[in-house]
């Protein structure tokens, strides 16, 4: 039994039982609601998403991204010259909004495996005093506004905030500014090519509202799983001699592989999705933009089609989710099946 | 390598478990901690193997002659032998009997090859050599018990500890693989303790038995001792099933069911202490008959004949007989009447 | 074991340290942070643009310009909170207030600039739809029968405030001028200074008729300036926009000048969007010069040209004539004349319990 994953099995299974015993009115109904809302929240609105990005052709969808080059030679009126300008300007917005999405998921995703790890050990596999509080505060983001998250963040490590005071005065190196500057100044080649100070409105700010608000996914994809298989394998391969590290890396692990990647399936797409604890830390500086608060600014300044394109490439992300969710939720009921 | 539990306590909040054990345990024997579900028999392995601890500053676990409390898990130099086999579900047999080989630090860990021919002769030891690339979950329940053992000895522990090592297996399987433990530690000779809550694997398996019983060691001799000269009642009732009889002193004195003798009516040499009965029931079981009488004032009584005796008498349902008992435990310490 | 630990830890902090020392090689690559509102997005994308390449050519260092754009009043608070700008380029002048009093800049930021440290104008006008079917021309025309009206909320948009402001002024018949010369502004400049009692605030006619206003015409108030454009012009409710100049131009730009007419009334207000350096800021990442460089260079004639062609109106005289035919000459009346300047105004008209508060009854 793989916990989260598979505790699908006993729901579906009832939900048969379920449909045999109802009368075949209430099935059709049943069905039909949930069609009908799926079509209505779901698909019209996915649909929609792609008609709005497509709505200037295949050229307006590109363009999004590579914005036209006129040839050197074109003799070009000022509005021309201007909608050129704006153009480019607002595809290196777009690709730095790209850019800062991954490079956020990035740093989140191993500290959220870490984390969540830790966590999902720490609850499942001792005993100890406050357990039932850390598991309820484990699943805290999941009913906090994320609003409310963004704005605990400002009020901490804001200029009046209780951590400010350090916070503010706090300069930290950008890890993706990084680079080769040789030799001459000494015998380290590489440096930063920028530094942040600050936490808040920076892009750290933004990784730590992110990591709040996915934090919970790994943690409680490997919550039900590791409570179920106990703590005999891990004793065993102790008794046997084997390190913690190596308990921890030849048996725990491959244990969980597959509620983990679940976990981080749901972590990434969330990271990828989020928007209001991001907003509020962002600070609406442009080079903060993470994809959905480009879609914003993209659709604040009329700019339909472009914000939809951005969107639409956040809904592809997520059909692939989608597919990758399914792939894993197969693979560990399978997995489940053969331990039984 | 001898085993010495010195006043060993264990309670898990206000409630003990384990209620100041000793024990000592020769080196090369065969010892089974026997008792009821619940009675701390898990806890006391646990804590001779180091998954668990004893009580702060309530007693000490010694292997020849050394304090190991304070000693690692991994480093006790035990095999422990989960009652869920605890195998890894994701290895082949192979890797599993081999994981402890290939956890040694570098400096002593054996060649690829070494590690071969240890995990083959060890498929052999446990007749499973053609196994080797299987997963857990294609084996028998039986296979993955030994499969588990095998794991446990591939490290040369100076102890094996087996908590409940047949308890999921059926009624046949687990008749095989006592013997076959039986002949195993006959040939490898690790001091072994073993649990079992099941009063027959005990008896037959053992060197010595140490009875348990509400987080104590009630008796701690060998199968024979036990069951012939059970310390006190509790021990008494829990190896066997027993009848108890009111003599008109009002004391109840307790029999063993096999301790019962039958007359016909038509015998001459019955005692005089005989009482009358009819048959109500006869179950065959087997070397042995199990016959149930009803006495005069209304009382079950359970006896055990073996199938010549039965057969010799001729016994009929609802039959009238006399019964009279050939021995008799009646001097228990008050304390442990139950 | 435990010693090895602190040898790894060792090497880490050294490693960083060295990376840390490496940084201090690309310090001369300078960046700035505009925090403004959000209609001018646009102008200050391209004015960066000019800013930083002429700062190439005078210094031969990179300046890297970044933006930020939301609601004036939320920019404000994100500075207050730790947002570090160096310049701020807001709507009104009480959100600097808000700031200063903050203690991030210092009393005074009015008189470093020139024109009350405002490089560009603007107006509120209106946007009808084509033809101007409701003969929407003047205020007085908003309280015809059936009229409706699109404003954002003046409680949270700075531009509602401004709109605010003109309907009173309008209303009150404010003195105004004509901006379009030199000897107008002086004598605006003068009256403002002069201004010593404002009777607006006692003109009990003119609030019950903005009562009547936002009580029976006003349907939806946005939250924000852009809200309520995108309410007029995209889900087509109300007869008329009020709402920035500039923000009217860019609605019939993008949705295309054979949709909307640009109405402008006998009268408005004169809007002076305020620029300013956050001396807390500046000191302490060492940007002020360049900060202060970058607001002033928002007077040069070509910035002034910028912002013309964007539908600011400019201080430069020149330029504003250049771009008359878009923006055209009406007399303005100011806030600081009229209304006694920011404060005043927010505490007697915006603050909680205000007259806002008083007037404004949300149908139920
Ligand atoms: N982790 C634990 N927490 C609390 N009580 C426990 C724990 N483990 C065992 N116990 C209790 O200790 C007693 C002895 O358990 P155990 O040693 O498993 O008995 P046995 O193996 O003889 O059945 C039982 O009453 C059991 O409920
Ligand atoms: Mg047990």
């Amino acid at each position: 039994m793989a916990g989260a994953i598979t505790a699908r099995a006993p729901i579906s299974i009832g939900s048969k039982r379920a449909v045999a015993t109802e009368s075949v009115l209430a099935r059709r109904v049943l069905i039909t609601i949930t069609v009908v809302f799926l079509t209505i929240f779901v698909l019209v609105p996915l649909i929609n998403v792609f008609n709005q990005a497509f709505s200037k052709g295949f050229e307006g969808y590109w363009s999004v991204f590579f914005p036209p080059q006129p040839p050197d030679d074109a003799t070009l009126t000022f509005s021309q010259k201007r909608r050129l300008a704006e153009g480019a300007a607002q595809a290196a917005r777009t690709w730095s909004s790209i850019g800062l999405t991954v490079a956020v998921a990035a740093v989140v995703l191993p500290l959220n495996i870490i984390f969540g790890l830790a966590a999902a050990w720490a609850t499942t596999k001792f005993n100890f005093r406050g357990r039932a509080l850390l598991t309820a505060l484990i699943d805290l983001p999941f009913s906090v506004s994320p609003v409310v998250a963004g704005l605990v963040f400002v009020l901490l490590l804001g200029r009046n905030g209780i951590l400010g005071p350090w916070a503010t005065q706090l300069v930290w190196p950008d890890p993706f500014s990084l680079h080769w500057v040789g030799f001459e100044n000494g015998v380290w080649p590489l440096a930063f090519g920028r530094t942040h100070t600050g936490v808040i409105f920076t892009p750290l700010a933004i990784v730590l509202a992110t990591i709040f608000v996915t934090f919970p996914f790994v943690a409680r994809s490997l919550t039900p799983l590791m409570e179920n298989q106990g703590t005999d394998e891990e004793l065993a391969a102790l008794s046997l001699g084997a390190s913690g590290w190596r308990t921890f890396f030849k048996i725990t692990l491959p244990n969980v592989k597959w509620a983990l990647l679940y976990g981080v399936i749901l972590c990434l797409a969330r990271a990828f999705g989020e928007f209001g604890a991001v907003s509020v830390v962002s600070g609406h500086i442009d080079v903060n933009d993470t994809m959905p608060l480009r879609i914003e600014k993209l659709w604040n300044e009329y700019n339909n089609q472009a914000a939809f394109t951005v969107a639409s490439v956040l809904a592809f992300v997520a059909v692939i989710t989608l597919v990758a969710k399914s792939v894993v939720e197969w693979k560990a009921a399978r997995d489940a099946e053969r331990t039984n | 390598m001898t085993i010495e539990v010195k006043n060993i306590s264990k309670s898990y909040g206000a409630s003990p478990v384990l209620r100041n054990i000793d024990l000592k345990i020769n080196s090369g024997e065969l010892v089974s901690l026997l008792g009821p579900s619940g009675s701390g028999k898990t806890t006391l392995l646990r804590i001779i193997a180091g998954i668990e601890e004893a009580d702060r500053g309530s007693g000490a676990v010694v292997f020849d002659g050394e304090d190991v409390s304070d000693v690692d898990l991994g480093r006790r130099g035990i095999g422990f032998v989960f009652q869920s086999y605890a195998l890894f579900k994701h290895l082949s047999v192979f890797e599993n009997i081999a994981f402890g080989l290939r956890a040694k630090p570098r400096r002593n860990r054996p060649t690829e090859a070494q590690i071969k021919e240890k995990v083959q002769s060890l498929l052999e030891l446990i007749q499973l050599s053609s196994f080797a690339q299987r997963y857990p979950s294609q084996l028998s329940g039986g296979q993955r018990q030994r499969v588990a053992l095998a794991r446990a000895l591939a490290v040369e522990p100076r102890v094996l500890l087996l908590d409940e090592p047949f308890g999921a297996l059926d009624a046949t399987v687990r008749r095989e693989l006592r013997s076959w433990l039986r002949h195993l530690h006959d040939t490898i000779h690790v001091t072994t303790i073993f649990v079992t809550h099941d009063q027959e694997e005990a008896l037959e398996v053992s060197d010595r038995v140490a009875v348990m019983g509400n987080g104590r060691i009630e008796q701690f001799a060998s199968p024979q001792e036990v069951y012939e000269n059970p310390a006190n009642e509790f021990v008494f009732k829990f190896l066997g099933n027993y009848n108890v009889f009111h003599g008109r002193s009002g004391a109840g004195a307790l029999v063993r069911p096999h301790d019962i003798a039958i007359f016909r009516t038509s015998d001459g040499d019955r005692p005089d202490a005989a009482q009358t009965a009819v048959v109500a029931h006869i179950g065959f079981g087997g070397p042995v008959v199990k016959i149930e009488l009803e006495s005069d004032d209304k009382n079950r009584v359970d006896v055990e004949l073996t199938a010549q005796a039965y057969h010799d008498l001729k016994l009929q349902r609802g039959e009238k007989v006399w019964f009279a008992a050939r021995r008799a435990h009646s001097d228990f310490p008050p304390e442990y009447a139950i | 074991m435990l010693k090895r630990k602190f040898l790894t830890l060792g090497a880490t902090l050294g490693l960083v340290s060295l990376l840390g020392a490496g940084s201090t090689a690309a310090a001369a690559d300078v960046r700035l942070l505009n925090v403004s509102y959000d209609p001018t997005r646009e102008l200050y994308t391209q004015y960066n643009e000019l800013f930083a390449a002429k700062y190439k050519k005078d210094t031969g260092n990179i300046l890297t310009l970044e933006q930020s754009h939301g609601g004036s009043g939320k920019q404000a608070r994100s500075v207050i909170d730790g947002l570090n700008a160096d310049v701020v380029t807001l709507a009104l002048g009480w959100d600097i207030t808000a700031i200063e009093r903050a203690g991030l800049i210092n009393p005074g930021w009015e008189k470093k600039l020139p024109n009350n440290a405002s490089p560009y104008t603007s107006t509120i006008a209106f946007l009808v739809r084509k033809g101007n079917p409701k003969g929407i021309k003047d205020w007085k025309d908003l309280w015809k029968p059936g009229v409706q009206v699109i404003t954002a909320n003046p409680k949270t948009s700075g531009g509602a405030r401004w709109v605010y402001l003109a309907l009173w002024g309008a209303l009150a018949n404010a003195k105004t001028h004509d901006f379009s010369t030199a000897q107008g502004q002086a004598e605006a400049t003068a009256a403002s200074a002069a201004a010593k009692d404002f009777p607006v605030y006692q003109n009990a006619e003119v609030q019950a008729q903005i009562a009547d206003l936002f009580n029976n015409h006003v349907p939806v108030l946005d939250a924000g300036a852009r809200g309520s454009t995108v309410s007029f012009a995209q889900k087509q409710l109300g007869d008329v926009l009020l709402n920035w100049e500039n923000e009217l131009w860019l609605a019939r730009d993008e949705f295309g000048p054979e949709k909307f007419d640009i109405v402008y009334p006998s009268t408005s207000i004169l809007t002076e969007p305020p620029v300013a350096v956050v001396d807390k800021v500046v000191d302490q990442r060492g940007t002020r010069a360049v900060a202060e460089a970058y607001l002033k260079g928002l007077y040069s004639p070509e910035a002034q040209d910028l912002a013309g062609q964007l539908h600011y109106r400019p201080r430069n005289l020149d330029a504003l004539k250049k771009y008359s035919a878009e923006l055209p000459n009406i007399p303005f009346f100011t806030i600081d004349e009229t209304f006694g300047g920011w404060v005043k105004a927010q505490t007697t008209f915006f603050a909680d319990g205000g007259t806002f508060d008083q007037i404004y009854k949300p149908a139920k």
